[in-house]
Protein backbone atom coordinates (compact mmCIF):
# COMPACT_ATOMS: atom_id res chain seq x y z
CA UNK A 1 0.00 0.00 0.00
CA UNK A 2 2.49 2.36 -1.05
CA UNK A 3 0.23 5.48 -2.50
CA UNK A 4 -3.34 6.02 -1.83
CA UNK A 5 -5.76 5.64 -4.24
CA UNK A 6 -8.81 6.94 -3.07
CA UNK A 7 -11.86 4.76 -2.59
CA UNK A 8 -14.33 6.14 -5.05
CA UNK A 9 -17.28 6.86 -2.71
CA UNK A 10 -19.98 4.89 -4.26
CA UNK A 11 -17.78 1.72 -4.36
CA UNK A 12 -17.24 1.99 -1.08
CA UNK A 13 -20.66 0.86 0.10
CA UNK A 14 -20.83 -1.74 -2.28
CA UNK A 15 -16.99 -3.31 -1.79
CA UNK A 16 -18.32 -3.47 1.83
CA UNK A 17 -21.01 -5.72 1.46
CA UNK A 18 -19.37 -7.60 -1.30
CA UNK A 19 -16.77 -8.17 1.70
CA UNK A 20 -19.62 -8.87 4.38
CA UNK A 21 -21.12 -11.30 1.91
CA UNK A 22 -24.63 -9.00 1.72
CA UNK A 23 -24.41 -8.31 -2.41
CA UNK A 24 -26.55 -10.04 -4.47
CA UNK A 25 -25.28 -12.20 -7.05
CA UNK A 26 -25.84 -9.62 -9.88
CA UNK A 27 -23.87 -7.07 -7.53
CA UNK A 28 -21.34 -9.51 -6.61
CA UNK A 29 -20.56 -10.07 -10.23
CA UNK A 30 -20.72 -6.43 -11.21
CA UNK A 31 -17.66 -6.07 -8.10
CA UNK A 32 -15.99 -9.01 -10.06
CA UNK A 33 -16.15 -7.20 -13.29
CA UNK A 34 -14.54 -4.09 -12.09
CA UNK A 35 -12.10 -5.79 -10.28
CA UNK A 36 -10.98 -7.51 -13.58
CA UNK A 37 -10.79 -3.69 -15.30
CA UNK A 38 -7.60 -3.01 -14.02
CA UNK A 39 -4.44 -3.82 -11.60
CA UNK A 40 -5.42 -0.57 -9.67
CA UNK A 41 -8.87 -1.90 -8.58
CA UNK A 42 -7.54 -4.77 -7.84
CA UNK A 43 -5.10 -3.57 -5.47
CA UNK A 44 -7.47 -1.65 -3.59
CA UNK A 45 -9.71 -4.87 -3.38
CA UNK A 46 -6.61 -6.05 -1.84
CA UNK A 47 -6.01 -3.49 0.83
CA UNK A 48 -9.49 -3.48 1.80
CA UNK A 49 -9.81 -6.95 2.34
CA UNK A 50 -7.13 -7.22 4.54
CA UNK A 51 -8.33 -4.49 6.89
CA UNK A 52 -11.87 -6.08 6.53
CA UNK A 53 -10.25 -9.70 7.33
CA UNK A 54 -7.78 -8.42 9.87
CA UNK A 55 -10.38 -6.34 12.09
CA UNK A 56 -12.41 -9.33 13.72
CA UNK A 57 -9.24 -10.50 15.28
CA UNK A 58 -9.85 -10.09 18.86
CA UNK A 59 -9.04 -13.82 20.06
CA UNK A 60 -8.07 -14.10 23.87
CA UNK A 61 -9.66 -11.00 25.34
CA UNK A 62 -12.70 -13.70 25.51
CA UNK A 63 -10.56 -15.47 28.92
CA UNK A 64 -10.18 -12.09 30.54
CA UNK A 65 -13.60 -12.34 31.73
CA UNK A 66 -14.53 -14.36 33.80
CA UNK A 67 -17.53 -15.86 33.14
CA UNK A 68 -18.02 -18.11 36.26
CA UNK A 69 -17.30 -15.50 38.66
CA UNK A 70 -20.12 -12.99 36.75
CA UNK A 71 -22.39 -15.39 36.89
CA UNK A 72 -22.28 -16.15 40.50
CA UNK A 73 -22.57 -12.84 41.13
CA UNK A 74 -25.88 -12.35 39.08
CA UNK A 75 -27.20 -15.47 41.25
CA UNK A 76 -26.54 -13.72 44.43
CA UNK A 77 -28.15 -10.12 42.67
CA UNK A 78 -31.00 -12.34 42.25
CA UNK A 79 -31.07 -13.89 45.69
CA UNK A 80 -31.33 -10.69 46.98
CA UNK A 81 -33.87 -9.68 44.74
CA UNK A 82 -35.79 -12.80 45.95
CA UNK A 83 -35.43 -11.87 49.69
CA UNK A 84 -36.45 -8.45 49.12
CA UNK A 85 -40.01 -10.27 47.80
CA UNK A 86 -39.47 -12.46 51.49
CA UNK A 87 -40.14 -15.13 48.77
CA UNK A 88 -36.69 -17.48 48.25
CA UNK A 89 -38.23 -20.07 46.27
CA UNK A 90 -39.72 -17.88 44.60
CA UNK A 91 -38.42 -19.23 41.21
CA UNK A 92 -38.58 -22.94 41.68
CA UNK A 93 -42.24 -22.73 43.17
CA UNK A 94 -43.67 -21.18 39.84
CA UNK A 95 -41.96 -23.31 38.02
CA UNK A 96 -43.04 -26.82 39.69
CA UNK A 97 -46.69 -25.46 39.54
CA UNK A 98 -46.35 -25.08 35.95
CA UNK A 99 -45.37 -28.22 35.11
CA UNK A 100 -47.53 -30.12 37.78
CA UNK A 101 -50.03 -28.54 34.91
CA UNK A 102 -48.27 -29.75 31.95
CA UNK A 103 -46.92 -33.06 33.14
CA UNK A 104 -49.99 -34.52 34.27
CA UNK A 105 -49.51 -37.24 32.53
CA UNK A 106 -46.64 -38.07 34.43
CA UNK A 107 -47.99 -38.51 37.32
CA UNK A 108 -50.25 -40.61 36.34
CA UNK A 109 -47.78 -42.61 35.41
CA UNK A 110 -45.89 -42.36 38.92
CA UNK A 111 -49.22 -44.06 40.08
CA UNK A 112 -49.13 -46.80 37.85
CA UNK A 113 -45.50 -47.82 39.16
CA UNK A 114 -46.77 -46.98 42.71
CA UNK A 115 -49.34 -49.27 42.69
CA UNK A 116 -46.69 -51.69 41.14
CA UNK A 117 -44.30 -51.31 43.64
CA UNK A 118 -46.72 -52.13 46.34
CA UNK A 119 -46.78 -55.49 44.83
CA UNK A 120 -43.24 -55.07 44.01
CA UNK A 121 -42.29 -54.10 47.76
CA UNK A 122 -44.11 -56.55 49.20
CA UNK A 123 -41.67 -59.31 47.65
CA UNK A 124 -38.64 -57.74 48.79
CA UNK A 125 -39.88 -57.19 52.56
CA UNK A 126 -37.68 -59.50 53.51
CA UNK A 127 -35.78 -60.44 57.13
CA UNK A 128 -32.10 -59.40 56.28
CA UNK A 129 -30.86 -59.50 60.06
CA UNK A 130 -31.57 -61.31 63.28
CA UNK A 131 -33.98 -59.64 66.21
CA UNK A 132 -32.59 -58.68 68.71
CA UNK A 133 -31.47 -55.22 66.53
CA UNK A 134 -35.00 -54.21 64.82
CA UNK A 135 -35.51 -55.91 62.22
CA UNK A 136 -34.38 -53.96 58.88
CA UNK A 137 -37.21 -54.56 55.87
CA UNK A 138 -35.40 -53.92 52.47
CA UNK A 139 -36.74 -52.01 49.95
CA UNK A 140 -35.65 -52.56 46.18
CA UNK A 141 -36.16 -50.89 42.64
CA UNK A 142 -35.12 -53.20 39.91
CA UNK A 143 -33.52 -50.63 36.63
CA UNK A 144 -36.21 -49.14 34.67
CA UNK A 145 -38.26 -48.86 38.06
CA UNK A 146 -38.56 -45.90 40.46
CA UNK A 147 -41.20 -45.48 43.25
CA UNK A 148 -42.77 -43.66 46.02
CA UNK A 149 -43.49 -45.12 49.15
CA UNK A 150 -44.14 -42.97 53.19
CA UNK A 151 -42.67 -44.32 55.88
CA UNK A 152 -44.21 -45.08 59.21
CA UNK A 153 -43.20 -41.31 60.31
CA UNK A 154 -44.91 -39.80 57.09
CA UNK A 155 -41.39 -39.36 55.85
CA UNK A 156 -41.75 -39.62 52.15
CA UNK A 157 -38.70 -41.67 49.84
CA UNK A 158 -38.72 -41.88 46.24
CA UNK A 159 -35.93 -44.60 45.42
CA UNK A 160 -34.54 -44.71 41.99
CA UNK A 161 -33.77 -47.66 39.63
CA UNK A 162 -31.25 -50.07 40.81
CA UNK A 163 -31.51 -49.36 44.44
CA UNK A 164 -31.89 -50.26 47.58
CA UNK A 165 -33.28 -48.68 50.69
CA UNK A 166 -33.52 -50.72 53.93
CA UNK A 167 -35.44 -49.53 56.77
CA UNK A 168 -36.59 -50.68 60.49
CA UNK A 169 -39.86 -52.58 60.84
CA UNK A 170 -40.32 -49.77 64.11
CA UNK A 171 -38.02 -47.23 64.33
CA UNK A 172 -36.22 -46.15 67.40
CA UNK A 173 -37.82 -43.45 69.98
CA UNK A 174 -35.15 -40.95 69.85
CA UNK A 175 -33.37 -41.86 66.43
CA UNK A 176 -34.61 -42.94 62.74
CA UNK A 177 -32.22 -44.57 60.77
CA UNK A 178 -32.28 -45.60 57.37
CA UNK A 179 -29.36 -47.36 55.27
CA UNK A 180 -29.41 -46.74 51.13
CA UNK A 181 -27.79 -47.97 48.19
CA UNK A 182 -28.33 -45.95 45.53
CA UNK A 183 -30.20 -42.92 44.94
CA UNK A 184 -32.54 -41.42 46.66
CA UNK A 185 -34.98 -38.52 47.61
CA UNK A 186 -36.53 -38.21 51.02
CA UNK A 187 -38.68 -35.92 52.01
CA UNK A 188 -38.60 -36.09 55.68
CA UNK A 189 -41.46 -35.49 58.14
CA UNK A 190 -40.47 -32.95 60.85
CA UNK A 191 -39.56 -34.27 64.25
CA UNK A 192 -36.98 -32.08 66.11
CA UNK A 193 -36.86 -35.13 68.80
CA UNK A 194 -36.03 -38.04 66.32
CA UNK A 195 -33.39 -37.31 64.03
CA UNK A 196 -33.54 -38.71 60.62
CA UNK A 197 -30.06 -40.30 59.42
CA UNK A 198 -29.03 -42.14 56.35
CA UNK A 199 -25.97 -43.88 56.29
CA UNK A 200 -24.56 -44.97 52.83
CA UNK A 201 -20.91 -46.17 52.26
CA UNK A 202 -19.34 -44.51 55.09
CA UNK A 203 -20.83 -41.29 55.16
CA UNK A 204 -23.86 -40.21 57.10
CA UNK A 205 -26.20 -37.59 56.79
CA UNK A 206 -28.72 -36.51 59.23
CA UNK A 207 -31.90 -34.16 58.94
CA UNK A 208 -34.37 -33.00 61.12
CA UNK A 209 -37.15 -32.61 58.73
CA UNK A 210 -36.08 -31.06 54.78
CA UNK A 211 -36.29 -32.33 51.35
CA UNK A 212 -32.84 -33.82 50.04
CA UNK A 213 -31.92 -36.17 47.55
CA UNK A 214 -28.83 -38.78 47.78
CA UNK A 215 -26.89 -40.33 45.53
CA UNK A 216 -24.34 -43.45 46.06
CA UNK A 217 -24.24 -46.13 43.13
CA UNK A 218 -21.65 -48.70 43.33
CA UNK A 219 -19.63 -47.32 40.44
CA UNK A 220 -19.93 -43.60 42.20
CA UNK A 221 -16.27 -42.74 43.29
CA UNK A 222 -18.34 -40.19 45.51
CA UNK A 223 -21.51 -39.76 47.84
CA UNK A 224 -23.73 -36.91 46.76
CA UNK A 225 -26.22 -35.41 48.85
CA UNK A 226 -28.44 -32.67 47.31
CA UNK A 227 -30.36 -30.45 49.44
CA UNK A 228 -33.95 -28.77 48.26
CA UNK A 229 -35.10 -27.34 51.34
CA UNK A 230 -34.41 -27.35 54.94
CA UNK A 231 -31.04 -27.99 56.72
CA UNK A 232 -28.77 -30.89 56.42
CA UNK A 233 -25.92 -32.18 58.32
CA UNK A 234 -23.06 -34.40 56.45
CA UNK A 235 -20.39 -36.31 57.58
CA UNK A 236 -18.31 -39.27 57.40
CA UNK A 237 -19.20 -42.18 59.55
CA UNK A 238 -16.14 -41.95 61.34
CA UNK A 239 -16.48 -38.16 62.18
CA UNK A 240 -18.70 -37.24 65.62
CA UNK A 241 -21.89 -35.35 64.63
CA UNK A 242 -20.05 -31.60 64.87
CA UNK A 243 -17.30 -32.88 62.27
CA UNK A 244 -19.52 -33.06 59.60
CA UNK A 245 -20.55 -30.22 57.20
CA UNK A 246 -24.18 -28.18 57.43
CA UNK A 247 -25.68 -27.82 54.13
CA UNK A 248 -28.67 -25.93 53.05
CA UNK A 249 -30.94 -25.46 50.54
CA UNK A 250 -29.37 -25.44 47.25
CA UNK A 251 -26.42 -26.92 48.45
CA UNK A 252 -24.22 -29.89 47.58
CA UNK A 253 -21.73 -32.19 49.62
CA UNK A 254 -20.15 -34.66 48.25
CA UNK A 255 -18.14 -36.99 50.39
CA UNK A 256 -15.13 -39.04 49.14
CA UNK A 257 -15.47 -42.35 49.35
CA UNK A 258 -11.37 -43.04 49.22
CA UNK A 259 -10.00 -40.08 50.91
CA UNK A 260 -13.02 -39.89 53.28
CA UNK A 261 -13.34 -36.08 52.61
CA UNK A 262 -16.16 -33.98 52.41
CA UNK A 263 -16.42 -30.85 49.48
CA UNK A 264 -19.72 -28.80 49.61
CA UNK A 265 -20.72 -26.40 46.27
CA UNK A 266 -23.56 -24.35 45.38
CA UNK A 267 -26.24 -25.48 43.09
CA UNK A 268 -27.42 -23.19 40.52
CA UNK A 269 -29.81 -25.72 38.96
CA UNK A 270 -31.47 -28.15 41.71
CA UNK A 271 -33.29 -29.80 38.81
CA UNK A 272 -30.38 -31.24 37.58
CA UNK A 273 -30.21 -33.66 40.68
CA UNK A 274 -33.70 -34.19 41.05
CA UNK A 275 -35.04 -34.87 37.86
CA UNK A 276 -34.44 -38.39 37.84
CA UNK A 277 -37.30 -38.39 40.72
CA UNK A 278 -40.00 -36.65 38.25
CA UNK A 279 -39.16 -39.69 36.14
CA UNK A 280 -36.43 -37.95 33.69
CA UNK A 281 -33.23 -37.51 32.43
CA UNK A 282 -31.49 -34.09 32.81
CA UNK A 283 -27.85 -33.44 31.58
CA UNK A 284 -25.71 -30.52 31.81
CA UNK A 285 -22.74 -31.05 30.47
CA UNK A 286 -22.55 -34.75 31.14
CA UNK A 287 -20.01 -37.18 29.90
CA UNK A 288 -21.80 -39.72 27.64
CA UNK A 289 -20.51 -42.52 30.16
CA UNK A 290 -22.19 -41.12 32.99
CA UNK A 291 -25.33 -40.68 30.17
CA UNK A 292 -24.89 -44.24 29.55
CA UNK A 293 -24.89 -45.48 33.25
CA UNK A 294 -27.91 -43.21 33.67
CA UNK A 295 -29.74 -44.84 30.60
CA UNK A 296 -28.99 -48.21 31.50
CA UNK A 297 -30.61 -47.80 35.09
CA UNK A 298 -33.59 -45.99 33.86
CA UNK A 299 -34.36 -48.11 30.86
CA UNK A 300 -32.74 -51.53 31.97
CA UNK A 301 -30.99 -51.92 28.58
CA UNK A 302 -26.88 -51.91 27.80
CA UNK A 303 -25.48 -49.32 26.11
CA UNK A 304 -22.25 -48.84 24.18
CA UNK A 305 -20.22 -46.78 21.82
CA UNK A 306 -19.12 -47.96 18.28
CA UNK A 307 -16.32 -45.68 18.50
CA UNK A 308 -14.69 -44.83 21.48
CA UNK A 309 -14.65 -41.26 21.86
CA UNK A 310 -18.23 -41.07 21.92
CA UNK A 311 -17.71 -41.92 25.76
CA UNK A 312 -15.77 -38.59 25.80
CA UNK A 313 -18.80 -36.25 24.12
CA UNK A 314 -20.79 -34.06 26.60
CA UNK A 315 -24.33 -33.74 26.48
CA UNK A 316 -26.50 -31.31 27.29
CA UNK A 317 -30.26 -31.90 27.30
CA UNK A 318 -33.58 -32.45 29.11
CA UNK A 319 -35.41 -35.65 27.96
CA UNK A 320 -38.80 -35.38 28.88
CA UNK A 321 -39.74 -38.51 27.04
CA UNK A 322 -40.77 -41.63 28.61
CA UNK A 323 -40.22 -43.74 25.32
CA UNK A 324 -36.85 -44.72 24.62
CA UNK A 325 -36.53 -44.48 21.09
CA UNK A 326 -37.55 -40.54 21.44
CA UNK A 327 -34.79 -40.24 24.43
CA UNK A 328 -31.98 -41.86 22.16
CA UNK A 329 -33.16 -39.84 18.81
CA UNK A 330 -32.72 -36.68 20.75
CA UNK A 331 -29.40 -37.92 22.27
CA UNK A 332 -28.37 -38.48 19.17
CA UNK A 333 -29.47 -35.65 17.03
CA UNK A 334 -27.95 -33.11 19.50
CA UNK A 335 -24.42 -34.78 19.72
CA UNK A 336 -24.36 -36.34 15.43
CA UNK A 337 -24.55 -39.57 16.29
CA UNK A 338 -26.43 -42.67 15.16
CA UNK A 339 -28.05 -45.15 17.38
CA UNK A 340 -29.06 -49.10 16.87
CA UNK A 341 -31.53 -51.08 18.33
CA UNK A 342 -30.74 -54.77 19.19
CA UNK A 343 -33.26 -55.97 21.76
CA UNK A 344 -32.03 -54.97 25.37
CA UNK A 345 -28.86 -53.61 23.38
CA UNK A 346 -28.21 -49.75 22.11
CA UNK A 347 -25.61 -49.13 20.08
CA UNK A 348 -24.08 -45.43 19.65
CA UNK A 349 -21.94 -44.74 16.74
CA UNK A 350 -20.84 -41.44 15.36
CA UNK A 351 -22.74 -40.23 12.72
CA UNK A 352 -21.07 -40.78 9.00
CA UNK A 353 -22.45 -36.94 8.35
CA UNK A 354 -20.66 -35.72 10.83
CA UNK A 355 -17.19 -37.06 10.38
CA UNK B 1 -44.26 -34.34 24.23
CA UNK B 2 -41.81 -32.12 25.06
CA UNK B 3 -38.48 -32.53 23.94
CA UNK B 4 -35.35 -30.79 23.83
CA UNK B 5 -32.14 -30.97 23.62
CA UNK B 6 -28.94 -29.28 22.02
CA UNK B 7 -25.10 -29.21 22.42
CA UNK B 8 -23.41 -27.07 24.77
CA UNK B 9 -21.58 -24.56 22.63
CA UNK B 10 -22.89 -25.03 19.12
CA UNK B 11 -24.70 -21.56 18.72
CA UNK B 12 -26.24 -21.44 15.10
CA UNK B 13 -29.53 -22.32 16.38
CA UNK B 14 -32.50 -20.66 14.32
CA UNK B 15 -35.67 -18.42 15.72
CA UNK B 16 -37.63 -20.91 16.61
CA UNK B 17 -34.66 -22.37 19.12
CA UNK B 18 -34.71 -18.16 20.71
CA UNK B 19 -38.22 -18.62 21.01
CA UNK B 20 -38.14 -21.87 22.88
CA UNK B 21 -35.11 -20.64 24.93
CA UNK B 22 -37.59 -17.13 26.21
CA UNK B 23 -40.19 -19.59 26.50
CA UNK B 24 -38.49 -21.33 28.81
CA UNK B 25 -36.97 -18.61 30.68
CA UNK B 26 -40.75 -16.83 30.96
CA UNK B 27 -42.26 -20.01 32.70
CA UNK B 28 -38.65 -19.91 35.19
CA UNK B 29 -36.62 -22.19 33.73
CA UNK B 30 -33.19 -21.29 35.40
CA UNK B 31 -30.73 -23.54 33.17
CA UNK B 32 -32.26 -22.07 30.24
CA UNK B 33 -31.49 -18.57 31.67
CA UNK B 34 -27.85 -20.24 32.97
CA UNK B 35 -27.42 -21.09 29.31
CA UNK B 36 -28.46 -17.74 27.99
CA UNK B 37 -25.86 -15.68 30.44
CA UNK B 38 -22.75 -18.25 29.67
CA UNK B 39 -24.03 -18.18 25.64
CA UNK B 40 -23.13 -14.62 25.37
CA UNK B 41 -21.72 -12.67 28.32
CA UNK B 42 -18.09 -12.34 26.80
CA UNK B 43 -19.64 -11.01 23.51
CA UNK B 44 -22.39 -8.73 25.10
CA UNK B 45 -19.32 -7.75 27.39
CA UNK B 46 -17.00 -6.68 24.41
CA UNK B 47 -19.74 -5.05 22.85
CA UNK B 48 -20.79 -2.78 25.98
CA UNK B 49 -17.09 -2.78 26.39
CA UNK B 50 -17.17 -0.17 23.14
CA UNK B 51 -19.56 2.13 24.32
CA UNK B 52 -18.67 2.42 27.85
CA UNK B 53 -15.01 2.65 27.20
CA UNK B 54 -14.67 0.76 30.75
CA UNK B 55 -14.57 -2.74 31.85
CA UNK B 56 -16.07 -2.39 35.26
CA UNK B 57 -18.78 -0.45 33.69
CA UNK B 58 -19.30 -2.97 30.84
CA UNK B 59 -19.78 -5.91 33.40
CA UNK B 60 -21.89 -3.88 35.33
CA UNK B 61 -24.31 -3.24 32.15
CA UNK B 62 -24.09 -7.18 31.30
CA UNK B 63 -24.76 -7.70 34.89
CA UNK B 64 -28.41 -5.08 34.71
CA UNK B 65 -29.41 -6.82 31.22
CA UNK B 66 -29.88 -10.21 32.65
CA UNK B 67 -30.87 -8.83 36.11
CA UNK B 68 -33.46 -7.54 34.11
CA UNK B 69 -34.28 -9.90 32.14
CA UNK B 70 -34.88 -12.61 35.24
CA UNK B 71 -37.05 -9.62 36.97
CA UNK B 72 -39.47 -9.31 34.39
CA UNK B 73 -38.99 -13.23 32.67
CA UNK B 74 -42.80 -13.18 32.18
CA UNK B 75 -43.68 -10.49 30.13
CA UNK B 76 -40.53 -11.16 28.34
CA UNK B 77 -41.57 -10.74 24.48
CA UNK B 78 -39.17 -11.16 21.63
CA UNK B 79 -39.89 -9.61 18.44
CA UNK B 80 -36.66 -10.15 16.40
CA UNK B 81 -33.84 -12.84 17.21
CA UNK B 82 -32.38 -13.44 21.19
CA UNK B 83 -29.10 -11.88 19.89
CA UNK B 84 -30.47 -8.44 18.72
CA UNK B 85 -32.98 -8.21 21.80
CA UNK B 86 -29.45 -9.14 23.95
CA UNK B 87 -27.83 -6.22 21.83
CA UNK B 88 -30.42 -4.11 21.87
CA UNK B 89 -30.86 -4.17 25.35
CA UNK B 90 -27.32 -3.70 25.81
CA UNK B 91 -26.58 -1.05 24.04
CA UNK B 92 -29.75 0.94 26.25
CA UNK B 93 -28.41 0.01 28.85
CA UNK B 94 -24.50 0.82 28.88
CA UNK B 95 -25.79 4.12 27.35
CA UNK B 96 -28.06 5.02 30.36
CA UNK B 97 -25.13 3.74 32.59
CA UNK B 98 -22.57 6.01 30.76
CA UNK B 99 -25.01 9.23 31.17
CA UNK B 100 -25.20 8.82 34.98
CA UNK B 101 -21.85 8.27 35.02
CA UNK B 102 -20.55 11.40 33.40
CA UNK B 103 -23.40 13.25 35.11
CA UNK B 104 -21.51 11.86 37.93
CA UNK B 105 -17.86 13.11 36.55
CA UNK B 106 -19.45 15.67 34.98
CA UNK B 107 -17.49 18.16 37.18
CA UNK B 108 -14.26 16.26 37.16
CA UNK B 109 -11.58 17.52 34.33
CA UNK B 110 -10.39 14.44 33.97
CA UNK B 111 -12.64 12.14 32.69
CA UNK B 112 -11.80 11.99 29.41
CA UNK B 113 -8.11 10.83 30.42
CA UNK B 114 -9.81 7.94 32.60
CA UNK B 115 -11.93 6.80 29.49
CA UNK B 116 -8.86 6.42 27.16
CA UNK B 117 -6.66 5.31 29.79
CA UNK B 118 -9.46 2.23 30.49
CA UNK B 119 -10.08 1.66 26.50
CA UNK B 120 -6.36 1.47 25.94
CA UNK B 121 -5.59 -0.96 28.51
CA UNK B 122 -7.65 -3.75 26.81
CA UNK B 123 -5.69 -3.21 23.90
CA UNK B 124 -2.15 -2.99 25.23
CA UNK B 125 -2.07 -6.33 25.81
CA UNK B 126 -0.12 -8.19 23.02
CA UNK B 127 -0.28 -11.54 24.65
CA UNK B 128 -4.04 -11.66 23.52
CA UNK B 129 -3.65 -11.37 19.49
CA UNK B 130 -2.35 -14.93 19.49
CA UNK B 131 -0.70 -15.96 16.68
CA UNK B 132 -0.64 -13.16 14.27
CA UNK B 133 2.33 -11.25 13.37
CA UNK B 134 4.06 -8.10 14.79
CA UNK B 135 3.34 -6.10 11.52
CA UNK B 136 -0.55 -7.44 11.90
CA UNK B 137 -0.82 -6.28 15.41
CA UNK B 138 0.37 -2.81 14.32
CA UNK B 139 -2.24 -2.67 11.81
CA UNK B 140 -4.98 -4.11 13.76
CA UNK B 141 -4.74 -1.50 16.37
CA UNK B 142 -4.60 1.00 13.72
CA UNK B 143 -7.65 -0.45 12.89
CA UNK B 144 -9.45 0.23 16.36
CA UNK B 145 -8.39 3.27 16.77
CA UNK B 146 -9.20 4.43 13.55
CA UNK B 147 -12.68 3.07 13.98
CA UNK B 148 -12.51 4.79 17.87
CA UNK B 149 -12.79 7.84 15.72
CA UNK B 150 -15.47 7.39 13.95
CA UNK B 151 -19.58 8.82 14.82
CA UNK B 152 -21.36 6.18 17.70
CA UNK B 153 -23.18 4.43 14.98
CA UNK B 154 -20.57 4.14 12.28
CA UNK B 155 -18.42 2.31 15.24
CA UNK B 156 -21.07 -0.04 16.63
CA UNK B 157 -22.23 -0.71 13.04
CA UNK B 158 -18.40 -1.68 12.19
CA UNK B 159 -17.88 -3.55 15.67
CA UNK B 160 -21.34 -5.68 15.37
CA UNK B 161 -20.53 -6.82 12.09
CA UNK B 162 -16.77 -7.21 12.00
CA UNK B 163 -16.39 -8.65 15.55
CA UNK B 164 -19.80 -9.71 16.02
CA UNK B 165 -20.85 -11.02 13.22
CA UNK B 166 -23.88 -9.44 12.85
CA UNK B 167 -25.76 -9.24 9.17
CA UNK B 168 -26.71 -5.51 7.87
CA UNK B 169 -30.73 -6.36 8.56
CA UNK B 170 -29.42 -6.99 12.41
CA UNK B 171 -27.50 -4.17 12.76
CA UNK B 172 -30.25 -1.97 11.51
CA UNK B 173 -32.63 -3.59 14.08
CA UNK B 174 -29.78 -3.11 16.82
CA UNK B 175 -29.37 0.54 16.80
CA UNK B 176 -32.93 1.12 15.37
CA UNK B 177 -31.58 2.34 11.76
CA UNK B 178 -32.52 1.50 8.25
CA UNK B 179 -30.55 -0.85 6.40
CA UNK B 180 -29.34 1.08 3.94
CA UNK B 181 -27.93 3.36 6.58
CA UNK B 182 -25.67 0.61 7.80
CA UNK B 183 -24.91 0.08 4.64
CA UNK B 184 -23.77 3.19 4.41
CA UNK B 185 -21.78 3.73 7.83
CA UNK B 186 -19.88 0.18 6.63
CA UNK B 187 -19.34 1.91 3.60
CA UNK B 188 -18.01 4.75 4.98
CA UNK B 189 -15.85 2.97 7.74
CA UNK B 190 -13.97 0.35 5.79
CA UNK B 191 -13.01 3.61 3.30
CA UNK B 192 -11.99 5.95 6.22
CA UNK B 193 -10.01 2.76 7.39
CA UNK B 194 -8.33 2.61 4.36
CA UNK B 195 -7.40 6.05 3.84
CA UNK B 196 -6.76 6.82 7.47
CA UNK B 197 -3.87 3.77 7.39
CA UNK B 198 -0.50 5.30 6.64
CA UNK B 199 1.32 3.84 4.84
CA UNK B 200 4.21 2.89 7.61
CA UNK B 201 1.22 0.89 9.04
CA UNK B 202 2.02 -1.22 6.09
CA UNK B 203 5.82 -1.53 6.18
Amino acid sequence: MKEHHKVPELKSKLLARYLASECTPEESKSVQQWLSENEENRRLMEDLKKIWELSPEYKSLDESFDVELDWAVLQSRIEDDCDQLGNVFDLRSKNRKRKNLLFFVRVAAIFIIAISIGIYANQFLTNEELPPEPILKSISMKKGLRGSMTLSDGTKVTLNSDSKIRIPSVFEPDIREVYLEGEAYFDVAKNPNKPFVIYTRGAVVEVLGTSFTIRSFPEDHEVRTVVEEGVVSFRGEDEGIDDGVILTAGKLGSFDIEEKTISTQKVSNLDLYLSWKDGYLKFYQAPMAEVKRQLERKYDITVSFENPEVSELQLTAELKSRILENVLETISMSLGLTYKIDRDTVRFGISKQTQ
Amino acid sequence: MLLFAHIGNANNKGKEDDFLKVHKIRSGDRVAFEKLFFEYHNKLIRFANTITKSRELARDTVQDVFLKIWRNREDWELHHSLKVYLYQAVRNQALNLLEKKKARLRLKKNYQSEVESLNRELMQDDALYGNLTELEIRQLKRIWELVEEMPERRRISFELNRRHGFSYEEISKVLGISKKTVENHIGQAIKYIREKISAEDFK
